[in-house]
């Protein structure tokens, strides 16, 4: 259970729970532990081989920057093929991570613990995933000595997944995850790049922007069937200038807003953009039942989801985002 | 914009060049990020159009400036030359405050 903690949330395995029809809500981890996941493991209605792909599936989905790339049209077929990927692994000696996943915990170079096959939106993709150890900062005190302030930050080394999921459509994600120091992740991206090289030259694919998709969800607030609710956005133009509007609190909808919106919608059509927006995915029937945090930021082919979330829920939201790119 | 030479040397990127050769005429006292260069040209490869800008930026067509924003305001603080030349610590004028500079309030643009 400690490890589920830090690989999910409560919420994440009550929405697991829940589909697998067994008591799901808890307000805290010990409620979940004592009420629900151990009477479920004693009456054999989860086993301890679920709980481990639940923890697989937390490593995998959420808490990460994902940066999308399409491949170019005629390479989709070779790079897909399944017997090409096992021959690339064989050669560069990753044949372990053909058969099982590779159990490891902080190694001390990034290593590939697992390729394999799978289905996203019942679709063929194929699945390269990556551990690494890192080093995060954490704050720890503060002192003053003489005339001088000397703060100290206590180094972590934290288990870190990242993972290359590319889809039959030659849909390419690169799924980073996320940093506690910082909101750049070039560094990280470039040695996932250059670690799958063989398996997935970044000459044969280009950068999927999503600047259409900042804008349609924009658009989208108006319509009956909105998908998403605004937090923040930051709006620029070219001569410089900066529009930032943010709400009060955390649940509000800047949409609700009708100053700040129209102001918005004046700057677009003066020729604006949208740079970076929080949004929160609307729950939806069938799919989950609260709201998705993304951050559209960075990089044109990046977002976040900042929240550990399930596999169903990932999907969903990155579906309903090529949707709004088109 | 020498259009012919920049084609020559980035081939693979003839119709962006052709579209930033259109932007650039069209533009005065604009500025660009690679990000935003990059949707409205839409390259081949933004490498090649980064390449690109850094020929137009030797030859003087553009200027590259390196942005130090406020963190709260995102509004910019000042701009430099070169990442040599930007202090570790700058006055933000939108919070009277002094504030470190780090990567993440950088911002790098073209401008024209």
């Amino acid at each position: 259970m400690t490890l589920l903690e830090r690989a999910t949330t409560l919420g994440v395995l009550s929405e697991y729970l829940k589909a697998k029809q067994l008591p799901h809500s808890a307000g805290s981890w010990e409620e979940m532990r004592e009420k629900r996941v151990l009477p479920a493991i004693s009456k054999q209605k989860l086993t301890f081989k679920d709980l481990f792909a639940l923890l697989a599936e937390g490593e995998e989905f959420g808490r990460n920057h994902t940066f999308l790339y399409q491949a170019k049209q005629g390479e989709i077929k070779k790079l897909f093929d399944m017997a090409r990927i096992r021959s690339i692994a064989k050669r560069l000696g990753h044949e372990r991570a053909l058969e099982n996943p590779v159990l490891v915990d902080l190694p001390p170079q990034p290593t590939i613990v697992e390729i394999r096959g799978e289905h996203s939106s019942d679709r063929e993709c194929r699945v390269i995933k990556v551990v690494e150890r890192r080093e995060e900062r954490r704050f720890d005190s503060e002192k003053i000595q003489g005339n001088r302030v000397l703060r100290e930050w206590v180094i972590d080394e934290v288990r870190a997944v990242n993972l290359a999921r590319l889809h039959a459509s030659g849909l390419l994600e690169i799924r980073i995850q996320s940093r506690a120091n910082s909101t750049l992740y070039k560094t990280e991206l470039n040695q996932m790049l250059t670690m799958l090289k063989d398996y997935v030259p970044p000459a044969s694919f280009r950068e999927i922007s999503l600047t259409k998709a900042k804008h349609a969800l924009w658009q989208n607030r108006v319509e009956k069937n909105r998908r998403v609710r605004f937090s923040d956005s930051i709006m620029r133009n070219d001569s410089g200038t900066t529009l930032l509007a943010s709400t009060g609190g955390e649940q509000a909808d800047l949409f609700r807003d009708s100053g700040a919106s129209s102001s918005i919608d004046t700057f677009l059509r003066h020729g604006a953009y949208c740079d970076s927006s929080n949004i929160w995915w609307l729950p939806r029937k069938g799919v989950t039942e609260r709201e998705i945090h993304m951050r559209l930021s960075g990089e044109n082919n990046e977002f976040a989801i900042t929240a550990a979330c399930t596999r169903k829920e990932y999907d969903y939201v990155l579906n309903e985002l090529r949707v709004f790119n088109r | 914009m020498n259009l012919e030479s920049l084609t020559a040397k980035y081939p693979s990127e003839r119709q962006s060049l052709r579209k930033l050769a259109e932007l650039l005429s069209s533009s005065e006292n604009q500025e660009f990020t690679l990000n935003r260069l990059s949707d409205l040209v839409e390259p081949n490869s933004k490498e090649a159009l980064a390449g690109a800008l850094g020929e137009l930026v030797r030859s003087g067509e553009i200027k590259f400036v390196i942005r130090v924003i406020s963190p709260r305001a995102q509004g910019g603080i000042k701009d430099f030359e070169s990442i040599e030349q930007v202090p570790a610590v700058v006055y933000d004028r939108y919070t009277d405050t002094q504030v470190e500079v780090t990567a993440e309030n950088l911002r790098l643009l073209y401008r024209t």
